[in-house]
């Protein structure tokens, strides 16, 4: 890898009350790369995603971003120093219009008025553009998680953690996802982290390299071809 | 000196009945009221009008004034208990304004502010309950009484129910268990319990005026059993004896008392704060409003 | 005389209004049912009799005194009690039973300074005008234009602000607002001095108009609990709506029965809309899961 680490964890043992869903996992994140998490039910994708970005705090371990130890820091802080996390379904203002959604991260920081974001978003986006005055509430599911991402993207972030973003979607949504995935990463140059549970074939098509998770631990990581060769995934789903 | 410990102990069985019929609303079915007051008041009412306008006996009249208590918890608890907790507090405190209202209001029946003096006390098959010591033992049965029929509900299948509602209520609807009804009949029994306490004040006193039933008043009860602790048996007992005692021990320390009511207030105020802080369970309770 | 019963159900409405916007503002953003807003409520009708009557400040001053002791009441709530609740994570009943808690401290320490009767700043007959056939007093009057400019500043803020959109952001998804880095904290108390502000505000009207005793606080709770159950909450302007309705109803009730039965029938309301339309009037169509 040419590219700088932009992320890392390391020996991440992480859960809620007493059960430890992670075993004691590690992962890496470069520059301009998308990462696949993928595994079955239960594995931890979502408890390293959201350990990741501090909405739970690790039992032991060691999280970097930047070359900086960001471990148990709190979600917000984290958000405003680049990391971008898509909440799960998609979250929007239900009561705010598309375009007042979009603005939101320019209120929160002023600064960002400065960088024009809005027409890049909607360049990626078009279909964003359309519904520029409609309340977010509305919005159908496909073009809810849309503005979901755009909002993340108006926040300048330099890295995007995505919790689940294809499962709920129609399959041409899905397919849209995945594309602006895609774009995100080749236009906008960002790392972008997610986890998908079925959609595999989807997933592997746009990761640089993958991750295979069962029951807490890491079983493989590598690229989506040497994935494809091997017999991991198999029996991560179906051992 | 005896007179006023006998008077001290009867308040205590009153607030001992109320603090149960109140705890098992919040501390058994997780159901915050601010409306205890008052069914309190509506017991008080009920049986004295019951008693004095129609010359029926108190220990006929108790019984309607529970039934009739029971009734008109429909009124709130059908509309609103399947709203969200922060929904149904405010259902539960439209009610008790309204019952204030109707009972400041409404002074043909009532009286209004001026209350209504002389109630007769307590009548038994010729035995009138007409001084504190026998009073004592009229409410000290009754306070006893509830206490068993308390500890019997808690402790059979309809207390399990309750308990598992307020824990989780969705493993108890996985159950099967029809949550709504549960929660009905809960609100109703408490009403009808404040009920009992409601006829025994009213034949205590001989006097009732709807100050004595007022949101104050629902607050002063939530607080013996936030205090004291909700959610088993001995925190309402604790609290009802710390909250009624230890103001009667510093009224010895010499506190003009024009002003003792309102620093009473405030120390239950400051008491109501600290321990939701620290301690949300109270002195002996168990439940933490989860 | 339908007229007249309507222009004072309106006007009385205008001043619930006040309480009950910042009493759904604060709930709507913060889940907090903030029993402790009629104390806000208090304190500054109280601190307007004593600047005004007690030491005879000029009415200015007291007036902006006053409402600088409220809002920073209300503040001091959300710092010192609400927000570390909020930060332990605490269940709303916990919140709620401590706002009783304040409440219960503030009305007493009130009543304790300065007495328990009724304190009348306008004391004997007032002017009064009329317009169409309708008699207004003075106060009235001036309760419908406080309302009036009040409310539009308040709207515009709301609506058209960075900071208005944040807030109104917050109450809908606090969960995104937190992801996107929102300072919870600065908006939360934001909220909180917007509300008290409002309460005070109603409070100084009220005090003008009829007297205030420590237990005005209490109605005023109660005004902001069926405001907010029948005007719903999705949007603030929710409780507006819910404090008109009310403030017609009193007022119809007196007129066409007599005063004792506002409450029952205000309360038949409350019923009705609980179990009819549990959401409110204005809010957008909810599923029951959603409130219960």
């Amino acid at each position: 890898m040419n590219n700088q680490k932009i992320l890392e964890a390391k020996e991440i043992v992480a859960g809620y009350n007493k059960k430890m869903v992670l075993q004691g996992v590690s992962i890496e994140l470069y520059e301009k790369e998308v990462v696949a998490l993928i595994g079955p039910n239960g594995a931890g994708k979502s408890t390293l995603i959201k350990t990741v970005f501090g909405i739970l705090k690790p039992k032991s371990g060691k999280i970097f971003f930047k070359g900086e130890d960001i471990t148990g820091r709190e979600p917000y802080k984290n958000s405003l120093n680049g990391m971008g996390y898509f909440i799960q379904g998609g979250e929007v203002f239900t009561n705010l219009t598309v375009m007042e959604n979009l603005l939101i991260p320019q209120y929160i920081d002023k600064k960002l008025e400065r960088e024009n974001l809005l027409d890049e978003v909607f360049s990626l986006f078009p279909e964003l553009k359309s519904l520029n005055d409609k309340r977010a509430g509305i919005l159908s599911g496909g073009e809810r998680q849309m503005l979901a991402l755009g909002i993340l993207l108006m926040k300048k972030p330099e890295i995007l953690l995505l919790d689940e973003p294809i499962s709920k979607l129609a399959p041409i949504w899905k397919n849209k996802f995945i594309e602006k995935i895609k774009e995100l990463k080749e236009k906008w140059g960002l790392s972008i982290i997610f986890w998908a549970e079925q959609d595999i074939p989807k997933a592997l098509s746009v990761a640089d390299r993958v991750y295979v998770m069962k029951l807490g631990k890491m079983e493989f990581c590598g690229t989506p071809e040497e994935l494809r060769q091997g017999k991991k995934l198999e029996e991560a789903y179906f051992k | 000196m005896m007179t006023y410990i006998l008077h001290l102990l009867v308040m205590i069985s009153i607030y001992l009945i109320l603090a149960f019929s109140l705890n098992l609303l919040v501390g058994y079915t997780g159901l915050l009221s601010v409306a205890q007051a008052g069914f309190y008041g509506i017991g008080a009412y009920i049986s004295t009008l019951f008693v004095m306008k129609l010359g029926i006996n108190f220990f006929i009249a108790l019984p309607i004034s529970i039934i009739l208590a029971m009734c008109l918890s429909l009124l709130v608890s059908v509309p609103s208990i399947r709203l969200k907790g922060d929904y149904f507090i405010l259902a539960t405190l439209g009610f008790q304004a309204v019952i204030y209202g109707v009972l400041y209001n409404w002074v043909s029946l009532t009286r209004g502010p001026y209350g209504i003096p002389g109630i007769p006390r307590p009548n038994f098959f010729g035995i009138e309950f007409g001084n504190i010591p026998s009073y004592f033992i009229l409410s000290g049965i009754l306070a006893f009484l509830v206490f068993l029929i308390f500890r019997q509900m808690v402790l059979s299948p309809f207390g399990r129910t309750l308990k598992a509602i307020r824990e989780d209520e969705m493993a108890a609807l996985g159950l099967g268990k029809n949550i709504t009804k549960f929660k009905i009949i809960s609100f109703a029994i408490s009403a009808g319990i404040a009920a009992i306490a409601g006829a025994l004040y009213a034949g205590y006193i001989t006097y009732i005026d709807p100050t004595s039933f007022s949101i104050y008043e629902s607050i002063f009860i939530l607080s013996m059993i936030i205090i004291g602790g909700t959610g088993n048996i001995k925190g309402p007992v604790v609290g009802v004896f710390l909250v009624i005692i230890v103001p009667e021990a510093l009224r010895f320390l010499g506190l003009p008392d024009s002003i003792a009511a309102n620093a009473r207030q405030m120390i239950y105020g400051l008491l109501l704060v600290i321990l939701m802080y620290f301690r949300p369970q109270g002195i002996a309770g168990e439940y933490k409003f989860e | 005389m339908t007229l007249q019963v309507i222009a004072n159900g309106l006007i009385a409405g205008c001043v619930y209004a006040l309480v009950a916007l910042g009493f759904g503002l604060i709930y709507k953003t913060t889940r907090i049912l903030h029993f402790a807003h009629g104390a806000v409520y208090t304190a500054a009708a109280y601190a307007l009799y004593f600047f005004l009557i007690s030491i005879s400040f000029p009415v200015f001053i007291s007036i902006v005194l006053a409402l600088i002791i409220g809002t920073l009441l209300g503040i001091s709530t959300e710092t010192f009690l609400y927000y570390p609740l909020h930060r332990k994570k605490a269940p709303y009943a916990i919140s709620f039973i401590a706002s009783m808690g304040i409440y219960l401290f503030l009305v007493n320490l009130i009543a304790m300074l300065f007495g328990n009767e009724v304190k009348i700043i306008q004391p004997g007959l007032e002017k009064t005008y009329q317009f169409a056939g309708i008699i207004l007093t003075r106060t009235q009057i001036i309760e419908t234009i406080v309302f009036v400019v009040v409310f539009l500043v308040f709207y515009i803020f709301m609506k058209k602000s960075g900071l208005g959109r944040l807030i109104r952001a917050l109450s809908n998804n606090p969960e995104l607002a937190t992801v996107l880095g929102m300072n919870i904290r600065k908006t939360r108390l934001l909220v909180f001095g917007l509300g008290s502000l409002l309460a005070s505000i109603s409070g100084l009207l009220v005090a003008l108009d009829i007297g205030i005793d420590p237990n005005i606080g209490f109605s005023a709770v109660f005004v902001c609990a069926v405001a907010v159950i029948i005007g719903g909450i999705d949007i603030f302007e929710g409780a507006v709506l819910g404090a008109f309705l009310l403030g017609l109803i009193q007022n119809i009730t007196i007129w066409k029965l007599s005063a004792r039965w506002q409450e029952a029938i205000t309360f038949g309301i409350l019923i009705l809309f609980l179990l009819l339309r549990p959401q409110g009037i204005l809010s957008y169509k909810k599923r029951m899961e959603e409130i219960s």
